[in-house]
């Protein structure tokens, strides 16, 4: 039996850059050396998620989602247009073991600290996890409140809120939930790509990576999902997918 | 050296060493210049053929619209690996059609499967869905094999629609219902937004709606 990874995400029509993190977990798997063959597929670019398999050699594929919800991709594209019918399944020729995205493992929460670090978060720092969220879809909060939960209980940071880019508790109210004078927003996100790098130093009205408002000063941390340690996780569920 | 053509490759195969050139247009200030010579391995050449001439964006990598300017030598091993960089799974596709195993998806059965924004993709009729493959995949490298084509054996035979042509679809679909003045030609507008007065692509179909 030979083994493959699969990385599965977005990708973008008008974004070059946001497949940009997919490569370089796949290429930090590659040099792990724990799979006969590496792949990245994307619903938006090639290979595309209905063709991931052609010509994949490795018998037993392990999906990983590189998301961080799980929400409407995770649970109806990715699954729909990749055929697969659950958590394991037989897909032209293929075990596919499709594991759950890398934003509900619990590992994740270690690499948002680490990022709070990297912004210059210290134990008197409010760190703000900061989602996409969406009115559309109840579920997609979920992974986002669970891994605040997580930092929080860690004990490293004096406060821990939640707060989303598109639903409530908004972003915009940021500074009013917490008290501490520093605060750093570390965006639950996959990549730096149009949300991090426009959408929301926008809402925020941010100056750069560090910015003083009456005050007070908000940091601002590059994405989660771009961070080295993605990879660790990633090789955690897809060792936990091999007892399947 | 034997050479032969593969979408706007032109790639030389010696005894150890092979050559793969683009035909593609070249970059401003490059194109009519000294042929650059793209690193191999290594990440460059993705990077590359990831933007045309103007640095705009190629979400569709069989666009004819490949920069020009470079090359890349490599070992003769090395050469579906080197055309699989530029046009992802093409040499895979292409074995399995000349073997007569490529699993071939219609686009009927892909835009039924769409869901959210993309459903409406489905309502385009039969008319629409010809001229979204003539208009798009016209400017594509891959033949169609998915809506009959029958690619000559050094062509890339494209199995079944792609994201780019579903998301045209989803527009046409729209524009079907009620169908928009033409605009100019706008450069600045990226090649998929298709949602966007001056995208090249949405011009020339409601240029071409009966």
């Amino acid at each position: 039996m030979s083994r493959g990874l699969l990385l599965v995400g977005h990708g973008s029509h008008l974004d070059a850059a946001s497949s940009a993190p997919f490569h370089a977990h796949a290429a930090r798997m590659r040099e792990r050396g724990e799979f006969d063959a590496v792949r990245v597929a994307t619903w938006k670019e090639e290979p595309s998620l209905p063709r991931a398999l052609d010509g994949f050699r490795p018998d037993d594929v392990t999906v990983v989602p590189i998301f961080m919800s799980n929400g409407y991709f995770t649970s109806e594209v990715v699954p729909r247009e990749m055929g697969l019918m659950g958590r394991l399944s037989h897909v032209h020729g293929h075990t596919v073991r499709y594991t759950a995205p890398v934003g509900s493992h619990p590992a994740l929460a270690r690499v948002i600290v680490q990022r709070a670090h990297e912004a210059g978060a210290t134990r008197n720092t409010a760190v703000a996890v900061l989602g996409h969220g969406t009115p559309r879809n109840a579920k997609s909060e979920a992974n986002i409140y669970e891994q605040s939960e997580r930092v929080r209980a860690m004990g490293e940071f004096d406060e821990v809120v939640t707060v989303f880019m598109d639903q409530e508790p908004n972003m915009r109210g940021l500074l009013d939930a917490v008290v501490a004078e520093t605060v750093v927003v570390v965006p639950l996100f996959v990549a730096d790509g149009w949300h991090v790098g426009s959408t929301i130093p926008v809402e925020l009205a941010l100056d750069g990576p560090e910015t003083r408002r009456a005050g007070r000063r908000l940091r601002y941390a590059t994405a989660v999902g771009t961070h080295p340690m993605v990879a660790d996780v990633i090789a955690e569920l897809a060792e936990e997918a091999r007892s399947w | 050296m034997v050479s032969r053509l593969v979408g706007q490759l032109r790639i030389g195969l010696g005894k150890e060493e092979a050559t793969i050139e683009s035909l593609g247009n070249g970059e401003p200030g490059t194109g009519n210049g000294p042929i650059r010579e793209v690193a191999w391995p290594g990440g460059e050449l993705r990077e590359i053929v990831r933007s045309d001439g103007h640095r705009r964006y190629r979400p569709l990598s069989g666009a004819k619209s490949l920069p020009g300017g470079w090359l890349v030598r490599c070992p003769v091993a090395d050469v579906d690996e080197v055309v699989e960089t530029i046009y992802p799974l093409s040499t895979v596709h292409s074995r399995e059609w000349q073997s007569g195993e490529l699993r071939v998806v219609s686009i009927e059965e892909v835009l039924e499967r769409q869901t959210g924004r993309y459903a409406v993709a489905a309502t385009l009729d039969e008319d629409g869905r010809q001229l979204a493959r003539e208009v798009l995949c016209g400017d594509c490298v891959r033949s169609p094999v998915w809506a009959g084509a029958e690619p000559p054996v050094a062509e890339i035979p494209c199995p079944e629609p792609c994201s780019v042509l579903v998301s045209l679809c989803r527009e046409a679909s729209l524009w079907q219902q009620s169908r928009p003045a033409p605009s100019a030609i706008d450069d600045d507008v990226p090649y998929a937004a298709f949602d966007h007065e001056g995208s090249a692509i949405r011009e020339a179909y409601i240029g071409r709606m009966a």
